[in-house]
């Protein structure tokens, strides 16, 4: 498997705050990855350093082998905020069809293209509805529907799960899995609802503070744990979980380091300017 | 495939036309050549005999063109403010630059299709108050003058649109509307002040006020000797004016300013 997001020793500050330190992930195309991490781990800021969206300091991105610093990088990526808006006056059908041309399909598909992304998101019958007019929930569907149309071989979604009722939320699931195995779409996702997580990716990364604390793929790292204690346990330190620097080599999970024999404390995994933006 | 930059181009006209507030100006503005048009003529009914040789009539269209520009102008400011800020309040602008296109493209499609805009106002209130004139009074001649004097115009439309789409960035609106204000006035007045002054003596009676006239007037484009321009070619004004001199500095003054609110949006988080 080939890594389509590569990032090393990426550095962000905002203003004296540093949001990520020496961050390095690797995302392997075909995967389904999570990056997991409590309120302000840095999660979103790491998504808009790889669109290009913030500017980070040192280290570097690339996607596909292209520096994030060049739109030429984000040919390949489809791209689903926490909450997605767009101009309220748009009817669904209007910005469904803006989403398909800008994501360059070819004009006769365009057509094509809108109706099945509709159909697959459950907004049938609601296409001539402005956006403004649409519940949170519905509004994000318009949001999937931007990634249905862009037939990319990467989509990133930053905290998809939130906001959603049960049913969106299931065929969300599905819809993930089918796009997965099916067309070999590779996902980026940024989530703190663990839950959802465990029974959907294949490869995760857990950020707290801006460091990475863990990344491989998921059932190595957490072994007989569930994800939730796995994930507890390493934030906040507890005894028993290998809460060891790890990262995914050759799909091998491998230990970097172990900073003690019961695991290593929250205190520790502070950032070396010993700030904390929690 | 579609071109994205033609399709941001037309995003940036469909949200303008789609949220109505254009339609309402254009409706205000045919009311208001109707007005025009009739108050004058009432004027005229009610004068003539009264004051014999006053030719009112004749006076209608340079005083709607008066009207029309300044109109524009302060359109133009108001729609070159929310060009991009509207993007950011809505938080449209990270789902917009997550596609593959420069920033500096995503400008110049909103600055381009914002001018269109308010170019084809400017044009619909012309040939409006043009067929309406000429149909109540005949006071209105078709000359090729009118045509070049919108070229004039729509430089001066995009120069102020820019820049002020620019300012909107930053700060509330309020805010962002006075200092943009402030802006153009200073250039106008930067170009009242050095129009015709000899190069030679730009730098004579070098003071603050001299300093910031000097910048105004070599690095932004000339909006006043533009209106100057407009008002030679649409109202029949006799100004002198360097033409040649004027379109050259306007190219290298825009392509400058674009230069430099590109280099600041290409810094900003998003």
């Amino acid at each position: 498997m080939s890594v389509l997001i590569a990032a090393n020793n990426v550095c962000k500050n905002y203003g004296p705050q540093q949001i990520l330190f020496n961050l390095n992930l690797d995302l392997q195309q075909g995967s389904v990855f999570g990056l997991l991490g409590p309120n302000g781990a840095g999660k979103t800021t790491f998504v808009k350093c790889v669109l290009s969206l913030v500017h980070f300091h040192t280290g570097s991105i690339t996607i596909d082998g292209i520096s994030s610093k060049s739109p030429k990088s984000r040919e390949g990526i489809g791209f689903l905020p926490e909450k997605f808006h767009f101009y309220s006056y748009y009817t669904v059908v209007g910005a469904v069809e803006f989403f398909a041309k800008m994501h360059g399909n070819p004009k006769s598909e365009i057509d094509g293209l809108v109706e099945v992304a509709i159909k697959t998101v459950g907004l049938v019958g609601l296409e001539k509805r402005r956006l403004g007019t649409l519940s949170k929930g519905q509004l994000q569907r318009v949001g999937l529907a931007n990634l249905l149309v862009s037939n990319k071989k990467l989509l990133i979604l930053d905290e998809p799960f939130s906001g959603l009722d049960p049913i969106a939320l299931k065929e969300l699931k599905e819809l993930i899995k089918v796009l997965n195995h099916e067309k070999g779409v590779t996902f980026f996702i940024n989530s703190h609802i663990l839950s959802e997580v465990q029974g959907l990716c294949t490869d995760i990364a857990i950020l707290n503070n801006g460091i990475c604390l863990a990344q491989g793929n998921l059932k190595q790292l957490i072994g007989d744990n569930s994800l939730e204690e796995y994930f507890y346990r390493l934030i906040k330190g507890q005894p028993h979980v290998s809460s060891e620097k790890v990262i995914q080599e050759n799909t091998e999970v491998k230990v970097m380091e172990s900073s003690s024999e019961h695991g290593t404390s929250y205190d520790e995994y502070k950032r070396p300017d010993g700030q904390d933006h929690e | 495939m579609f071109n994205r930059f033609y399709v941001l181009l037309s995003n940036t006209i469909l949200k303008e036309y789609r949220s109505k507030t254009l339609i309402v100006v254009y409706i205000i503005t045919a009311i208001m050549i109707i007005l025009v048009n009739s108050g004058i003529d009432l004027l005229v009914d009610t004068v003539k005999d009264q004051v014999p040789g006053l030719d009112l009539a004749s006076q209608k269209m340079t005083a709607f063109y008066f009207i029309i520009t300044s109109w524009t102008g302060l359109l133009a400011l108001l729609m070159g403010l929310n060009s991009i800020s509207s993007d950011v309040e809505s938080n449209s602008l990270n789902v917009v630059l997550s596609y593959p296109i420069k920033r500096s493209e995503y400008l110049l499609a909103r600055f381009l299709g914002t001018s269109l805009l308010i170019f084809s106002y400017y044009l619909f209130s012309v040939i409006l108050a043009s067929a309406i004139f000429s149909f109540s009074s005949g006071t209105f001649e078709f000359s090729y003058k009118m045509i070049l004097g919108l070229i004039p115009l729509w430089a001066m439309t995009l120069s102020t649109i820019s820049i002020c789409g620019f300012i909107g960035l930053f700060g509330n609106k309020i805010i962002s509307f006075l200092i943009s204000a402030a802006v153009l006035i200073f250039i106008n007045a930067s170009n009242s002040v050095l129009e015709g002054v000899k190069l030679s003596e730009h730098f004579s009676d070098f003071g603050i006020f001299r300093f910031f006239s000097l910048i105004f007037y070599w690095f932004f484009p000339h909006n006043g000797a533009l209106s100057s321009i407009v008002n030679v070619l649409l109202g029949g004004k006799e100004t002198e004016i360097n033409y040649a001199f004027e379109a050259v500095h306007f190219i290298f003054a825009y392509a400058f300013l674009f230069f430099l609110i590109s280099f600041f949006f290409k810094r900003k988080e998003i």
